[in-house]
């Protein structure tokens, strides 16, 4: 039994120095991880704010091109509405015009037509006077000596 | 790691293990040992005049185990490479601080004679596994680093 304490002893001696050097790669594993993890928590708010910075500049970006295109878009749109109030304003002078002509073609057919009314009127009554006097001739054809 | 991630996290602490039952084991055998209440009469025959070693080796077994059980705790987490390499490292000491606590318990058990022979193969075989696990691990950091050095 008293054989077993120097193998015990250098069981332990060998486990000290294998545990030693295991002990030591992982403290600069260790440390590896905690200086990369500082390292990120360092770069963080830079990163945070380079990408904010990024977003910012694309926003604005974003933004100067759209107010380009909403320009753009609007000045189309007022030539294109200037173009439609010149066509619809040609179209409602034609309109009146072409209302007036019609007016003033109505306006002598009615006039023609009063007219050729006052004519039949005018014939009317010559025939009347045409068809008294006939009857004035009649009567006294009828009333005359031998009958 | 790819074995790792096709487990479920709550059994990502038990990928490896024969090393968390055997850390567990060694745990609940060094606290006694350390502390000097309970300790294995074959380890208290061989180191008959050195009670410091006693205590040492339960301290050794606390340490290896919770270094261990740490380190897997460790390694089943979400982390960087840096960090899954960190506690693997540490399991590597946790492993050797084990193989080194079981192969003195072996050796004392083999010593009372031809009726320890039998135990102390268990023991000694629970030593011979952490020190290949820890062997394995160790070529697999190494080839790591390596790689990262390149």
């Amino acid at each position: 039994m008293s054989n077993v304490v120097p193998i015990i002893m250098s069981v332990f001696g060998g486990g000290a120095v294998t545990g030693a050097v295991s002990a030591g790669r992982w403290v600069m594993d260790e440390r590896a991880r905690r200086h990369a993890e500082k390292l990120a928590s360092d770069e963080a708010p830079l990163k945070q704010q380079s990408l904010e910075l990024r977003n910012a500049a694309l926003a604005d970006e974003l933004l100067k091109d759209t107010i380009k295109v909403l320009r753009q878009n609007y000045a189309e749109l007022k030539a294109d509405f200037a173009q439609y109030r010149r066509e619809a304003e040609a179209q409602r002078q034609r309109d009146l015009q072409e209302h007036q002509r019609q007016r003033q073609l109505d306006l002598d057919e009615l006039s023609r037509a009063r007219v050729q009314i006052g004519e039949l009127h005018q014939e009317i009554e010559d025939q009347n006077a045409t068809i008294s006097q006939l009857k004035f001739q009649l009567q006294a054809h009828n009333s005359g000596p031998g009958l | 790691m790819k074995h790792l991630a096709a487990l479920p996290r709550p059994l990502r602490f038990f990928a490896e293990p024969f090393e968390n039952w055997t850390a567990g084991a060694c745990l609940l055998t060094g606290v006694p040992a350390m502390i000097g209440t309970t300790r294995p009469q074959s380890l208290a025959r061989a180191l008959h005049g050195f009670p410091w070693l006693l205590h040492a080796w339960g301290a050794l077994l606390c340490l290896g185990a919770v270094a261990t059980l740490f380190a897997r705790w460790r390694i089943g987490q979400p982390q960087t490479d840096l960090g899954y390499r960190s506690a693997r490292s540490l399991e590597v000491v946790g492993l050797v601080t084990l193989a080194t606590a079981t192969t003195v318990y072996a050796v004392a058990i083999m010593a009372v004679g031809v009726p320890g022979l039998a135990a102390g193969s268990i023991t000694a075989s629970a030593a011979g596994a952490c020190a290949m696990r820890a062997w394995i691990v160790s070529r697999e950091l190494k080839r790591e680093r390596q790689g990262t050095d390149v």
